[in-house]
């Protein structure tokens, strides 16, 4: 989980937070499941923390290690 | 320590002896009847296989695994194993001394022995020269002991008996020469005496004498034990009268075992049950088996190509009776004992990785294998059991069933659940029950049966739209299967406790297994009140129709007979399928495979549905649905009766619309009530492509609706510059929900995709 998601989270000026009409920039945030945490960088929103997940990152990697926490 | 020692054995579903019994049932592993009757278990199906793929070399090999006396046991064997081969039920069975024979014509000897003898120091003497005491003397000695044969003949083949004049003087020598890898010595020509008995016994560690001189030297005393072959004297072993050749080799055999077990002090007794001839349990068919004449050999011995084609006819016995009818064994590449075991380990794990738990989870637990095991093996109560352990110890990933189980608890929510006396009746003799999945898939249907019911039967027909409870059955939930059946009989009871009508096979086994309520199938309904005045007599020479049996009707007689004879009376002509009645599979819904498996699941519906071109008849609604689904012409029974085709299968979110539209409907049109309703101020346009994506994601509309309503108050909205697509999300339970959308009308979203994840997002 802690590899690089350059390549998909997308890049800054390319996603607008609608409510707050300003850019989503990379932030650390945290992905947690069953008592595990993981640290990632991904698109947030600077002012309300709205944070975004793209599909190629929630249906292959979180996805698959959802399913081998599951399996623990 | 003691805690973690009382976790682990909470933790299987059962002992390490019932694991054992319940492998045993399987016979797949049992070795086949020409190996368990050669007394020296010598691998015929591996010799078969071996010349079929032409490998001579190999073929021999195999043989001299087994013995040391290749040529002997290939020119001089009585062949037990002929008579044991299975195809001798049907025909002809298997030539396999000549096989043998050509083996050692054709193979080289790749195997020169080398026997790596662990040295011994204790000392073992072979009074006699037969072939038992051959045999014994080479078994021994092959186990590193020091040995000594007595002989009173000239030499090595003057004691061995007539049969040695049907083997080749050359061919003779080489198995005899076996011995020079020994560390052996030879007496000839001594007289075997009570006195030089006596002494030898001060001399060795263990004495190994034939049957004739131990019959001969002490004749008062000539007690042999037949399992171990010890006699009464200590540390003396004798030979069983046993006329044939490889009985003699067989039964040295076992001298060398009990002599090593007697010198190293270890049980003599213990496992010893399979050594000889005996009886395989191995089921195998000949059903499908194509029946062959022998090979003849065109001289005096098969040729290799002879030899070929008479290997080629080896069936190589197997059992595999239930993996034939079951695509989660198939796609899964198990037979229940080695399921079964991976079972047990899996549920035994206290660290590390569940590599079983999809399997575990992909079984229809439909009882199909139980119906065609000739032992009755049961996997899906295995995995059954299985679930209901990794629920309690808390094991059961947490996605799996989670889709399923919500299902059901929408169907028993207010939003669907209806129990009602039929309108002006204040009692009920019966109670129309359809099954959650037949208000999903079918709702028109349910009312137009109802509608019947109500019209035909006497004493008051009330209706009950709800689960049954079979979904937390099949996920392992038995708490919440007991609530759920509870509710179920509280709503019945108040309802006066009428007959309950079901339309689902399944329905009416939970029903009958699990409560005490009065059942009956809607089938035997019909066919008691004969069918509706309106339904189409087809005249003769109409459609065929394929039964296809439910798995909720497996091992009921009546039900499965009360469809064939509804299907009759409307004038269709019906086909049997392969696997029908107790043996047929599940369509992939049972178990709930179809949400936990869908490749599995997938398999389940084209092993049922590749079984005949015909159209299929099923009295399942998941059944037909998964059938339709894929392409297949298919009908549930009440759809015939009632005039129903749609040849659709709704998809997740539409059976989920069905259900509660149904309530809805009813309460209006039968009742003339006004039901709860929720409506959204906008609409949603979703293109086909994305309703596929949504199924195989399983996400429903009213899942997006719900996103966007909340999104629609929250402005949690983020757009993508690029595509000018609105991303928002949601957590509905346990789940984040993101949806990709466009506005194309006031009001209006078009969706683009939609989404999930189970983990949370936060700040760092």
């Amino acid at each position: 989980m802690t590899e690089n998601y350059d390549q998909s989270i997308g890049s800054i000026g390319e996603f607008i937070c609608e409510k707050c009409g300003i850019p989503l920039i990379k932030s650390q945030v945290r992905f947690k499941y069953m008592n595990n945490a993981f640290p990632v960088e991904l698109l947030m929103c600077p002012k309300c923390k709205f944070i975004y997940v793209p599909e190629e990152l929630a249906m292959g990697k979180v996805l698959k290690v959802e399913k081998s926490l599951e399996d623990k | 320590m003691e805690d973690s020692k009382k976790g682990y054995i909470m933790k299987q579903v059962f002992g390490q002896k019932e694991l054992h019994e319940r492998e045993a049932i399987c016979t797949q592993q049992q070795p086949p009847n020409c190996m368990t009757t050669c007394p020296i278990h010598l691998d015929v199906c591996g010799i078969c296989d071996a010349l079929k793929n032409q490998d001579f070399s190999k073929g021999r090999s195999i043989i001299e695994k087994s013995t040391s006396f290749a040529h002997i046991i290939a020119y001089a064997c009585e062949a037990p194993c002929e008579a044991g081969c299975k195809l001798n039920e049907q025909g002809q069975g298997i030539q396999i001394r000549e096989l043998e024979r050509a083996c050692l014509r054709f193979g080289t000897n790749q195997t020169r022995p080398r026997f790596l003898l662990p040295k011994k120091s204790s000392k073992v003497a072979i009074l006699g020269a037969d072939m038992f005491c051959l045999s014994a003397a080479m078994e021994i000695g092959k186990k590193g002991y020091p040995i000594k044969l007595v002989s009173e003949g000239d030499n090595l083949i003057s004691q061995l008996g007539a049969f040695h004049f049907k083997i080749p003087e050359a061919d003779l020598k080489a198995d005899l020469s076996m011995f020079h890898c020994l560390e052996a010595e030879f007496c000839f020509g001594e007289v075997i005496n009570l006195e030089m008995l006596t002494s030898m016994l001060e001399q060795f560690d263990a004495i190994c004498i034939s049957q004739e001189l131990f019959k001969r030297i002490i004749p008062n005393q000539s007690i042999i034990n037949e399992e171990t072959l010890e006699t009464d004297i200590e540390k003396l072993f004798a030979g069983l009268p046993d006329s044939s050749v490889i009985g003699q080799l067989s039964i040295g055999k076992k001298a060398a075992i009990s002599i090593d077990r007697f010198i190293q002090k270890v049980s003599i007794k213990v496992g010893r049950e399979q050594e000889g001839s005996y009886q395989t349990t191995l089921f195998t068919s000949l059903e499908e088996v194509e029946q062959s004449k022998r090979i003849v050999p065109s001289g005096d011995a098969y040729t290799k190509e002879e030899a070929i084609l008479e290997a080629k006819r080896c069936i190589h016995c197997e059992c595999l009776e239930c993996v034939k009818g079951c695509a989660f064994m198939q796609h899964y590449n198990k037979y229940p004992k080695q399921a079964i075991r991976e079972i047990y380990n899996n549920l035994a794990i206290v660290m590390g990785n569940h590599l079983a738990n999809d399997m575990i989870n992909s079984c229809s637990l439909c009882g199909q294998c139980k119906a065609i095991c000739p032992n009755d093996f049961d996997l899906g109560e295995v995995c059954k059991l299985a679930r209901q352990t990794m629920i309690k110890t808390e094991k059961m990933p947490q996605s799996t069933y989670e889709f399923a189980l919500l299902d059901m608890a929408f169907s028993n929510s207010d939003k669907c659940f209806l129990a009602k006396h039929q309108p002006d009746w204040n009692k009920s003799a019966y109670v129309f029950f359809p099954g959650c999945q037949m208000g999903a898939s079918a709702p028109e249907t349910v009312r137009k049966v109802y509608m019947d019911l109500t019209r035909r039967l006497s004493g008051g027909v009330s209706l009950m739209l709800g689960c049954c409870g079979a979904i937390a059955d099949w996920s392992g939930q038995q708490e919440l299967f007991e609530e759920s059946i509870q509710k179920l009989m509280l709503e019945w009871e108040k309802l006066g406790k009428p007959k309950v009508i079901t339309a689902c096979p399944s329905c009416y086994r939970v029903l009958s297994e699990a409560s005490n309520m009065k059942l009956v199938g809607i089938w035997e309904i019909l066919e008691e009140i004969g069918l509706p005045d309106n339904v189409r007599i087809r005249q003769e020479g109409g459609e065929v129709l394929a039964i296809h049996d439910a798995c909720g009707a497996r091992n009921q007689e009546a039900i499965q007979n009360s469809i064939r004879n509804l299907v009759t009376k409307m004038g269709y002509e019906t086909v049997e399928l392969p696997f029908s009645g107790d043996t047929a599979p599940c369509c992939g819904f049972g178990g709930l495979t179809s949400f936990t498996n869908q490749e599995v699941a997938k398999r389940m519906t084209d092993l049922c549905i590749g079984q005949s071109d015909a159209s299929y008849l099923t009295y399942c609604m998941n059944c037909r649905d998964r059938f339709v689904k894929q392409g297949k012409n298919a009908r549930h029974i009440l759809e015939l009766i009632y005039g129903e085709n749609p040849q659709v299968s709704p998809d997740l979110s539409k059976r989920h619309y069905n259900r509660m539209i149904l309530k809805q409907t009813l309460l209006q049109e039968v009742w003339g009530e006004e039901g709860m309703k929720q409506t959204y101020n906008f609409q949603l346009v979703i293109e086909e492509e994305i309703r596929n994506q949504m199924e195989e994601r399983m996400i429903l509309e009213s899942d997006i609706m719900e996103v966007l309503d909340f999104a629609r108050k929250s402005h949690n909205i983020i757009r993508d510059t690029q595509t000018q697509l609105l991303l928002t999300n949601q957590r509905i339970g346990n789940v984040t929900f993101w949806i990709k959308y466009k506005e194309v009308a006031d009001n209006v979203y078009q969706i683009y995709s939609a989404y999930s994840l189970r983990m949370t997002v936060e700040e760092e």
